[in-house]
């Protein structure tokens, strides 16, 4: 009963996160990818002519996938989130809220702190050690969080030495970052997008975590405590 | 579902199950976010490129 009631807390808010989170994407997140895009094509005309793989066209088809690759982004974080929601008890959008602004911190602000949000036509290290280390950083943050948050007083010291952790080993960086973009124009250009971006990328994403904080807290207090409760007394 | 009807065995033994549902869930919740996030092969990035870069999942 608990996986079936998982899934679909999480699919509902999924549906309800996907949503807000592609609008605000919509206007203020992708024109940006967009934008440096356009260097970055510009860029490349001369590179060896490769042919491209499959990709959705720009427009309404390219948006159609973001929409469904961010639900299923959302019912993949909607659901680990419930998982360990439920793990440690009874649910409430205020709990919901706290998960989320843990997991905020964990999955964004973590990672970003070692490797700020990038957009298209930027220099960086190889992508599997980028992933790993991305990884490293948000099981050590979320380790830390859960350490500080319901671990004895006398650990909670240990809590911080998870958080910490990965950015004393520190994440790859590329020999030369930044824009190899040869218009000194075009790299001032793209700088200043990449600003933006990270300004934008970090509201968007709270306001995800916000979303699925509040009403995965909300959906479990609503569907699985009343299931739980019911069944306590006959527990013993 | 009539809850009240619940006998103990039958009460205990969806108590016991309560966490391994939990890790199932939280593994498919797990292999969703590899797919969408780090899958390496060129449609899944493509499709999934602008959710990459809005999360900063690292691209490229």
């Amino acid at each position: 009963m608990y996986f079936r009631q998982v899934f679909l807390v999480a699919c509902l808010t999924a549906i309800v996160a996907s949503i807000g989170f592609t609008l605000y994407q919509f206007y203020f997140v992708t024109p940006i990818i967009f934008a440096a895009e356009f260097y970055e094509i510009a860029e490349s005309v001369d590179a060896y002519a490769q042919p491209e793989p499959w990709g959705p066209t720009d427009g309404i088809e390219r948006s159609s996938y973001t929409l469904l690759a961010n639900f299923l982004m959302s019912l993949a974080f909607s659901l680990l989130l419930a998982c360990a929601m439920i793990f440690r008890g009874e649910s409430s959008v205020f709990k919901g809220f706290a998960w989320g602004v843990a997991a905020y911190l964990a999955f964004f602000v973590a990672p970003s702190l070692g490797l700020a949000p990038e957009i298209p036509g930027m220099e960086a290290a190889e992508l599997v050690a980028r992933q790993n280390w991305w990884f490293l950083s948000v099981v050590m943050t979320a380790i830390g969080l859960a350490v500080f948050a319901f671990g004895a007083l006398y650990y909670k010291g240990a809590g911080l030495i998870f958080i910490i952790l990965p950015h004393l080993i520190g994440a790859p960086v590329a020999e030369s970052h930044g824009f190899s973009h040869p218009d000194p124009n075009a790299v001032m250009k793209l700088t200043e997008l990449w600003h933006q971006f990270i300004l934008h990328s970090s509201i968007a994403n709270a306001l995800l975590w916000l979303i699925i904080g509040t009403t995965t807290g909300f959906l479990c207090h609503k569907y699985i405590d009343v299931m739980t409760t019911s069944l306590e007394p006959n527990l013993n | 579902m009539n809850t009240n009807n619940i006998e103990t065995s039958h009460g205990a033994a969806i108590g016991s199950t309560k966490n391994l549902q939990l890790l199932a869930a939280a593994a498919l919740g797990m292999v969703i976010l590899f797919a969408v996030a780090f899958a390496p092969m060129d449609m899944a990035h493509n499709a999934a490129h602008d959710t990459r870069h809005s999360v900063a999942f690292p691209c490229h």
